[in-house]
C-alpha cells in the first residue's frame, strides 16, 4: 500500500492510501469508526486498484476554507479522479461517502463506471427515524452505530478512534449540522444518474435504517438492494470479507 | 453600585420524577410534562416578583432568552421585557441576554429592542449571547459557525442601530438588500450592551475593545473564578487594550437567599437552589458543547475528564462555601458582597432572587429582605471601596 498526498485541484491536499492491481476503485469513507482503510479494502485490492482518500477535513486530509458543504466535497473528489488520471472509476461510498458518491454522480458519471452505495447517507425517507450522531456520547454512539456488542466494546476500547472520532465529529457537523445527513436538495436529481448501482446495507442499521436503501434503489434507474444480515451501519468495517464479495460480484456483473 | 434582579423563570412545577426516564430538562424532555394551566400562574407570578424589584427600588430588572427545556420559560425574553416595559417606570430593563445569532433574521430582534427602548425611553440594556450548547440543537443553527454568527450578527445590529438608513449589508452568513431600522432606538447611539458569561478570555478580550467597552457579567462561578474573569477584564483592558477598564464595565450575576439566620437560610433554600444545579441544569456534555461551540483544546479538556464545570458542587451547602451561591442572614449576605466588591469593584451586581423551585411566598420574602437589609448597603458602595486593581505580573 503506498500513501500519498496529492493535489486535487492545486489547493486541496488529499491524503490518500492505494493498493492492488486491476479496475480503479475509489472508495469514500465514512464520518466514524476506522474509516481510512477498512479491512474491506485489503480484500478488495486482490481484484481492484484501490484509492482510499481522506475527506476533507477527515483524517490527514485538511478542510479547506471554502469545502463547507458535501456538495463542495464531491467536486474536490471529481477533479481528484481526473489528477489521478484514474476514471472512469468503480466507486463505492460509505455513510457520508455514500453521500458525496451520490452528490458527484448526479453532477456528472463521465468518470464513474459503477457505484455502489453502503449504508448511505444523502436523502430522508419520511416517517424513518435517522440517528442524531451529534447528541450521544461514545458509548450510546457505539450502540447505535454497531449491530454487536463486540464491535461496540472493540470500537470503544480504540483510543486512536475516539480521537479520530472527536476530529471528524467536528467536520461532519461543519457539513451537516440540520438537516444531518441529507440534502433536501438531493433526491430530486436522482435520475441523472445512469451507471450500474447497488445499494448495500446493513439490515441492522439504527443511524440509517434500510428503508432509506429502498428509497435510494427505487430512485436510482436498475439500482439494486443488497442487505446485509447482522450488520449495523458498519458493514464494510462489521463484516469486511461479506463486503468485499458482495462489490466484486457486482462489479464483475458490470464488466464480464 | 446599580443592583439587579435577575430572573430565569424556569418552569419550577416540573414532575422531578423526569429523570428516571430522561436524561436531560434540555431540548429532549417532552413538552406533555409542561401544564399550560400552571405555566400561566408561574408567568404571572414571576413578572409579579420582578414587579415588585422594581417598586422596591432595583436599579433594574433582567430577563433572558432559553429554548426547549424547564430551566427557563423564555424562549423570547422580548415578550417578558415588552410585558414588564409598561408595567415599570424608571428601573432599566436588561434582556441577557439575547442571542442574535441563533436568528437567521437578526434585524427582527434589533427592531424589537429598538422598539421597547422607544417605549421605555430608554430604559433598556441588550444583552448579546451565543446561547448555550443545547440551543443549537434546538434551533438547528451550526454550532461550528457559532462565533462567526455571533459576531456577523453583533455588527449588523449595530450598524442598523447607528447607521442611517437604507443600507446594504452583504456578509457571510447575514446579506440584506434593505437595512433601514425603524424605529431607531432611543439610546443614542443605542442601548448599551452586556455580555453574560460563564467565564471565556475570547469573550473577554473582545467585549473590553475599546470600540465596544461592554459591561461583561460573570454567572454561576465559584468566587474563585468571578475573582479570575473579573480582574482577566480589566487585565486585558490595559494589557491588550492600552486603557483602565471602569468598574461599571464588569458585572457579577448570582444566585441570593437572604434568611433569618445562616443556617435557616440554607435550610429553606438548599432544596430550591439544588434543583436548580442538579435537575435544571442537567446536561449531558454532548448536548452542553456541541461540535465548534467551545475550541477543541476546552472540549478535549472536558471529555477526558468527562464532566462539566460545575459537578462536585451539587448541594447546597458546597455551592455557598464556594461562592456559587450566595446565601446566608441579611448581615452574611451584606458582608460577603461588600467583600467581594472590595476585592473585585464591579459596579453592577445581579441577584438571582429566584432560582430552581424556589416558591413564591419564599421568593417574595427574600426579595423583600434582600431589597430592605442588603441593597441600600451595596448601592452606596464604589470605588473608595475598592482596594483598586492589583495587576498580575507577566
Amino acid at each position: 500500500m503506498t500513501a500519498e498526498n496529492t493535489l486535487a485541484d492545486g489547493e486541496v491536499a488529499i491524503n490518500l492510501r492505494r493498493d492492488g492491481k486491476g479496475a480503479p476503485l475509489l472508495f469514500l469513507h465514512g464520518a466514524l469508526g476506522q474509516f481510512s482503510w477498512p479491512a474491506a479494502l485489503a480484500s478488495l485490492a486482490s481484484r481492484f486498484d484501490v484509492i482510499a482518500p481522506d475527506l476533507p477535513g477527515f483524517g490527514a486530509t485538511p478542510r479547506p476554507e471554502r469545502v463547507t458543504r458535501v456538495e463542495d466535497i464531491a467536486y474536490v473528489m471529481l477533479d481528484l479522479i481526473e489528477r489521478l488520471g484514474a476514471g472512469p472509476v468503480h466507486l463505492v461510498g460509505h455513510s457520508l461517502g455514500g453521500w458525496v458518491a451520490l452528490e458527484m454522480a448526479i453532477r456528472s458519471t463521465a468518470s464513474i463506471r459503477s457505484l455502489v452505495l453502503a449504508d448511505a447517507a444523502g436523502i430522508r425517507v419520511r416517517d424513518v427515524p435517522r440517528a442524531d450522531l451529534f447528541r450521544h456520547g461514545p458509548t450510546d454512539l457505539a450502540k447505535l452505530v454497531y449491530a454487536t456488542g463486540a464491535d461496540q466494546a472493540e470500537w470503544l476500547a480504540n483510543a486512536e478512534n475516539a480521537m479520530v472520532h472527536e476530529a471528524n465529529r467536528y467536520t461532519l457537523a461543519r457539513l451537516s449540522w440540520q438537516p444531518q445527513l441529507h440534502n433536501p436538495q438531493l433526491q430530486k436529481w436522482l435520475h441523472r444518474i445512469h451507471v450500474p448501482t447497488l445499494v448495500v446495507w446493513g439490515d441492522q442499521d439504527r443511524v440509517l435504517p434500510p428503508a432509506h436503501a429502498h428509497a435510494l434503489a427505487a430512485a436510482i434507474d436498475g439500482a439494486t438492494v443488497a442487505l446485509m444480515p447482522g450488520c449495523g451501519h458498519m458493514a464494510p468495517i462489521e463484516r469486511p470479507e461479506a463486503f468485499s464479495d458482495i462489490v466484486t460480484r457486482f462489479i464483475d456483473g458490470v464488466t464480464p | 453600585m446599580n443592583v439587579f434582579m435577575f430572573h430565569l423563570m424556569p418552569y419550577a412545577d416540573l414532575d422531578m420524577t423526569y429523570v428516571e426516564k430522561y436524561s436531560t430538562d434540555w431540548v429532549v424532555l417532552p413538552n406533555t410534562y409542561y401544564d399550560p394551566a400552571k405555566g400561566h400562574v408561574l408567568y404571572n407570578r414571576y413578572l409579579d416578583e420582578l414587579e415588585l424589584a422594581a417598586e422596591l427600588g432595583f436599579d433594574g430588572i433582567s430577563v433572558n432568552e432559553h429554548h426547549q427545556t424547564a430551566y427557563g420559560m423564555m424562549p423570547s425574553p422580548i415578550v417578558t421585557a415588552a410585558a414588564l416595559s409598561r408595567r415599570t417606570k424608571n428601573c432599566k430593563i436588561a434582556i441577557l441576554g439575547n442571542a442574535f445569532c441563533l436568528r437567521d433574521q437578526p434585524l427582527t430582534l434589533a427592531e424589537e429592542h429598538a422598539m421597547i427602548d422607544n417605549i421605555t425611553g430608554g430604559r433598556l440594556i441588550s444583552g448579546m449571547v451565543r446561547g448555550i450548547g443545547a440551543e443549537y440543537y434546538s434551533i438547528g443553527v451550526n454550532p461550528t459557525l457559532s462565533h462567526a454568527r455571533f459576531q456577523e450578527a453583533h455588527d449588523l445590529v449595530i450598524q442598523a442601530w447607528t447607521r442611517p438608513g437604507p443600507f446594504r449589508f452583504e456578509g457571510e452568513h447575514y446579506n440584506f438588500d434593505y437595512v433601514n431600522l425603524w424605529p431607531r432606538p432611543f439610546q443614542q447611539p443605542h442601548p448599551p450592551i452586556w455580555c453574560p458569561s460563564t467565564g471565556s478570555n475570547e469573550t473577554i478580550e473582545w467585549a473590553s475593545h475599546p470600540s465596544r467597552k461592554y459591561v461583561y457579567v460573570q454567572t454561576y462561578s465559584p468566587l474563585s473564578s468571578v475573582e479570575r474573569y473579573l480582574n482577566l477584564y480589566r487585565q486585558t483592558a490595559r494589557d491588550v487594550h492600552g486603557y483602565d477598564a471602569a468598574s461599571t464595565q464588569i458585572a457579577w450575576a448570582a444566585p441570593i437567599y437572604v434568611g433569618e439566620t445562616d443556617e435557616s437560610a440554607l435550610e429553606e433554600a438548599g432544596p430550591h437552589i439544588e434543583a436548580l444545579f442538579n435537575k435544571f441544569l442537567k446536561l449531558e456534555l454532548e448536548l452542553h458543547f456541541p461540535p465548534g461551540y467551545i475550541s477543541a483544546e476546552s472540549w478535549k479538556a472536558m471529555v477526558q475528564h468527562r464532566r462539566k464545570p460545575m459537578e462536585g458542587a451539587n448541594n447546597a451547602r458546597a455551592l455557598r462555601d464556594l461562592g456559587v451561591f450566595v446565601c446566608g442572614s441579611a448581615d452574611t449576605v451584606r458582608r460577603k458582597l461588600t467583600e467581594a466588591h472590595a476585592r473585585l469593584g464591579f459596579q453592577n451586581f445581579l441577584g438571582l432572587l429566584q432560582f430552581g423551585t424556589l416558591p413564591r411566598d419564599l421568593t417574595d420574602r427574600n426579595i423583600r429582605r434582600f431589597a430592605a437589609e442588603v441593597m441600600p448597603a451595596l448601592k452606596e458602595l464604589d470605588d473608595r471601596q475598592y482596594q483598586g486593581f492589583q495587576p498580575v505580573k507577566a
